[in-house]
């Protein structure tokens, strides 16, 4: 099990969330260096995504720190996470029904304090262009994962599989230092999984780090150099997908399917 | 004549009320009950500073505060802004993570509290009494008769209307109503995405409780006079309900539905009471089929008449930078 | 002490209506902003009963059965086939909303905008320890004593009691574990508008003579008990309409008799800005 070296762009120490009696993160600590693509995996119910929800401040925890870029975030309202660098995708796609697909990839991308009255009547010229490089940027990502003849519809029109790639393509135009992602591989077809391993691929290129939960391990072991495995609300292990292999407390928890949890 | 000229003023001003509305419920998707708290500011706060210093007698006993004797468009505009300040107040407080039926029911408080105060406390805007003697705006200019001062104020309420119009629509489009909606559409993602809740409801109730004002202060000036029992926080239904038969989150659906629901449907049932002995029946009526009217769009048509429109981009694909349509092209040009 | 007196009375009245609203929120999550007007029905089948005669038990039965109808129809007529086809919460609420103003407006063309008389005759006053009662006011409490002390019996003794908890607690699980859910609710509505039926006739009784907007007028004071007490549980649905009516009535003597209600709402607006810890989880549930 090797921990990784140097400063950590997230770490996470001690983290608890209770739901009445039940601990679904109780304890919680590994971190995240940057530019990794970091898998975290484990049984269902381990608590993977509370941890999102908690890391991206949706949900308050009860206990522990989440210090993220040199800074203690735990407890910070959604949108101060978001402006610090921290975004996420959401397990099943939350697209806003109501709005264009453009509008909906224009939102992803931070406003920069453009999103008040005043600036809708007298727009700075550095504002209007930050508007204009938006809409262009919003556009060629659009193109990217085949959006752009959709960019009119009302999102809820979108099938299923699109609102998946509407649900990356916001997280490619958020330009996260680190991108949490919620199984984004769950219920969808082989040609669009191609799609999102290269999205992941080009959010790394594009200087993020990728926190990728994953129920499947085929992609966390095609895709993560390290991975960290959850049992019950803690972190189990962590190391490559081959260590990963060898440790008893993951064959038993994960791998070979028994009930450690 | 006179008659539609009545009509379409009092028309235009409702059509401004229900405009407000929409940023409530159709931009934020909440229901604020305070509403006619805002036009009663605005209407009080607009005589209080279009009339000079109140000099209590037998024949006018009503007293009031200020009395600055402005003129009518600086009053306008400070009735306005009270009104976006009032909202501002009442928001900061209503809008702290309650759910959407409880911020409905903190605002019922709070505009049952102001008409209250308002109605009790009469060196503040006359009490029951209420505030009356306006005169009629921007005549001592124009010198004109009733029946071509009726023409032009007809006209200015018109002019008023498509000013909040256009302001909106542009407010509309413009990223902080784009942010608004997404909060009503999913408050979950947007703030996620960075979108601050709190802050961006309150600016948009504040701009509502503006709108209310506004409009408001225009009734003042029409009526020229204003009294606490103008309205009950109820009355707000039915300006709810011109915006849904319209179309939520679509300005001229909410005119369109402002026109058919507040200014026909009463004017249709005032012919009631010749069908039936009962001579009060028709406002009533009007109440009883504009409340009906929500109930029928919700289960029938819930986006209105006419349905919110979206941004359309025309963006022409060859005027985009050429764009890979593969991914592994996408890295490079991405990095 | 006098104004307390009368504010147990008027806490008394408050009560029954909070704890039938408190009741129906626990079970069905629905804020009903028509609740006012399940009162004022009560209150004119009373009114019209008392026309023919003096007793006091045939009018309480009538504004009973007219409480229990509104409220029956109000759910199976219109929150149910909205709820059914997925509605949000806020959707529903509206639709209280809209009941409520053409409740009040249907009252209004039947019986005229202005204020009618509903008296009891017996108005003698009685010395009670410190307090000074009339006999309706006696009537009134040991009624709302009666019929909270029946309700709490009803919500813990009986198997109905438990079933109403159960769908309370989880609608999804009530209904997979056969608990004909949406039997316990349309009861639940019942029970609500007879009893709200009830406190509006004893409303009108207590304050002489009432219009279309009588119930309306107390509801956000009822509101305000329920939530002070937090809404959705029954025991503190009687404390909050304890204070809240003391409150106003403590306030009508040494404030001003036209503040009382004022008072009522900012006790409500002060506790959920201050105690939002004791309010919100309930309120954040549904």
């Amino acid at each position: 099990m090797a921990e990784p070296q140097g400063p950590a762009l997230l770490e996470v120490r001690g983290l608890c969330k209770h739901y009445g009696g039940v601990k679904a993160v109780d304890g919680c600590e590994f971190s995240v260096l940057p530019g990794e693509l970091i898998g975290l995996i484990g049984p269902n119910g381990a608590g993977k995504s509370t941890v999102i929800e908690l890391l991206s401040g949706l949900v308050k925890p009860d206990a522990g720190t989440i210090m993220f870029d040199g800074r203690e975030i735990q407890g910070e309202p959604p949108h101060k996470i978001f402006a610090s660098g921290l975004a996420r995708c959401f397990q099943l796609a939350r697209e806003w029904p109501l709005l264009s697909v453009l509008e909906n990839l224009l939102i992803a991308i931070p406003p920069d304090g453009n999103d008040t009255i005043r600036h809708a009547f007298s727009s700075p010229r550095r504002l209007r262009a930050a508007e204009k490089a938006a809409r262009e940027r919003a556009l060629s990502v659009a193109q990217q994962y085949r959006l752009y003849p959709l960019r009119n519809d009302y999102a809820y029109t979108l099938s299923g599989g699109q609102k998946r790639l509407l649900e990356f393509a916001r997280i490619a135009l958020a330009q996260p230092k680190l991108a949490l992602l919620d199984e984004p591989m769950a219920g969808v077809n082989p040609v669009l999984q191609t799609e999102i391993e290269g999205g992941i691929r080009s959010l790394l290129a594009g200087g993020s780090t990728v926190l990728l939960v994953e129920h499947s391990l085929g992609f966390v072991e095609s895709l993560c150099d390290r991975v960290i495995v959850m049992v019950a609300g803690r972190v189990a292990a962590s190391g490559s997908m081959a260590e990963l292999r060898e440790n008893t407390v993951v064959q038993d928890a994960y791998l070979g399917g028994t009930s450690v949890a | 004549m006179a008659y539609f000229v009545t009509v379409g003023t009092i028309g235009a001003i409702t059509a401004i009320l229900c405009l407000g509305v929409n940023i409530s419920w159709g931009w934020v998707g909440q229901i604020d009950l305070a509403y006619y708290g805002y036009v009663a500011i605005g209407a009080y706060g607009a005589m209080v500073l279009e009339l000079p210093k109140a000099h209590p007698t037998a024949a006018t006993p009503s007293s009031y505060v200020l009395g600055l004797h402005w003129p009518f468009i600086p009053s306008l505009v400070g009735a306005t802004a009270f009104g976006g300040a009032a909202a501002l107040i009442v928001g900061a407080i209503a809008l702290r993570r309650l759910r959407g039926d409880y911020i409905a029911i903190i605002t019922a408080c709070f505009a049952l509290m102001l008409t209250s105060v308002l109605s009790q406390d009469d060196k503040l805007v006359g009490g029951y009494i209420g505030i009356y003697g306006l005169k009629e705006p921007l005549n001592s200019v124009l010198k004109l008769g009733p029946t071509g001062y009726s023409y032009f104020y007809l006209g200015l309420c018109l002019f008023a209307l498509l000013l909040v119009y256009l302001v909106l629509e542009r407010i509309y489009r413009s990223p902080f109503g784009r942010s608004l909606r997404a909060v009503r559409e999913n408050e979950l993602a947007a703030a996620a995405f960075g979108r601050n809740l709190y802050s961006l409801r309150l600016r948009a109730y504040a701009l509502g409780g503006a709108v209310g004002a506004f409009g408001g202060a225009l009734f003042a000036n029409y009526l020229l006079a204003w009294n606490p029992y103008a309205w009950s926080i109820l009355e707000v239904v039915l300006l709810i309900a011109g915006v849904m038969v319209g179309g939520r989150a679509n300005s001229r659906g909410v005119i369109m539905g402002s026109v058919i629901v507040l200014s026909i449907l009463p004017e249709v049932t005032r012919l009631f009471p010749l069908l039936t002995s009962n001579s009060t029946i028709g406002p009533s009526a009007a109440s009883i089929l504009g409340a009906g009217s929500i109930i029928i769009m919700l289960r029938f048509r819930p986006g209105g008449i006419l349905k919110e429109r979206r941004a359309i981009d025309r963006t022409e694909k060859a005027s985009l930078h050429q764009a890979p349509m593969t991914l592994t092209v996408a890295e490079s040009s991405d990095g | 002490m006098l104004g307390i007196g009368f504010g147990l009375v008027t806490a008394a009245i408050v009560a029954l209506s909070t704890v039938a609203l408190s009741l129906q929120f626990s079970v069905t999550r629905t804020i009903n902003f028509a609740h006012g007007e399940l009162m004022t029905v009560g209150a004119y089948a009373g009114y019209l009963v008392a026309q023919h005669t003096s007793n006091l038990v045939p009018q309480a039965l009538a504004a009973v059965a007219a409480g229990a109808v509104l409220g029956w129809v109000l759910n199976w007529g219109l929150l149910r086939p909205f709820s059914r086809r997925g509605a949000s919460k806020i959707v529903l609420f509206v639709l209280t909303i809209a009941t409520a103003l053409i409740v009040q407006n249907l009252l209004q063309v039947g019986f005229g905008g202005s204020f009618v008389d509903y008296h009891y005759s017996v108005g003698l006053a009685h010395h009670v320890g410190p307090f000074l009662w009339t006999t309706l006011n006696i009537v009134t409490m040991v009624t709302a004593a009666v019929i909270l002390i029946s309700l709490h019996l009803m919500i813990r003794r009986t198997r109905f009691g438990k079933a109403q908890r159960a769908v309370a607690d989880d609608l999804m699980l009530a209904r997979t574990t056969g608990i004909a859910a949406e039997r316990i609710i349309s009861f639940t509505w019942v029970l609500d508008g007879g009893i709200a039926g009830l406190a509006g006739m004893f409303l009108a009784l207590q304050v002489g003579s009432f219009t279309p907007t009588l119930g309306f007028g107390y509801l956000l004071v009822i509101f305000a008990a329920a939530i002070v007490g937090g809404i959705g549980k029954m025991y503190g649905a009687m404390v909050g309409s304890l204070i809240i009516g003391i409150v106003m009535e403590v306030s009508a003597i040494y404030i001003n008799p036209s503040y009382k209600e004022t008072m009522a709402f900012l006790v409500l607006v002060v506790v959920l800005l201050f105690r939002p810890q004791g309010i919100v989880p309930a309120l954040s549930e549904g």
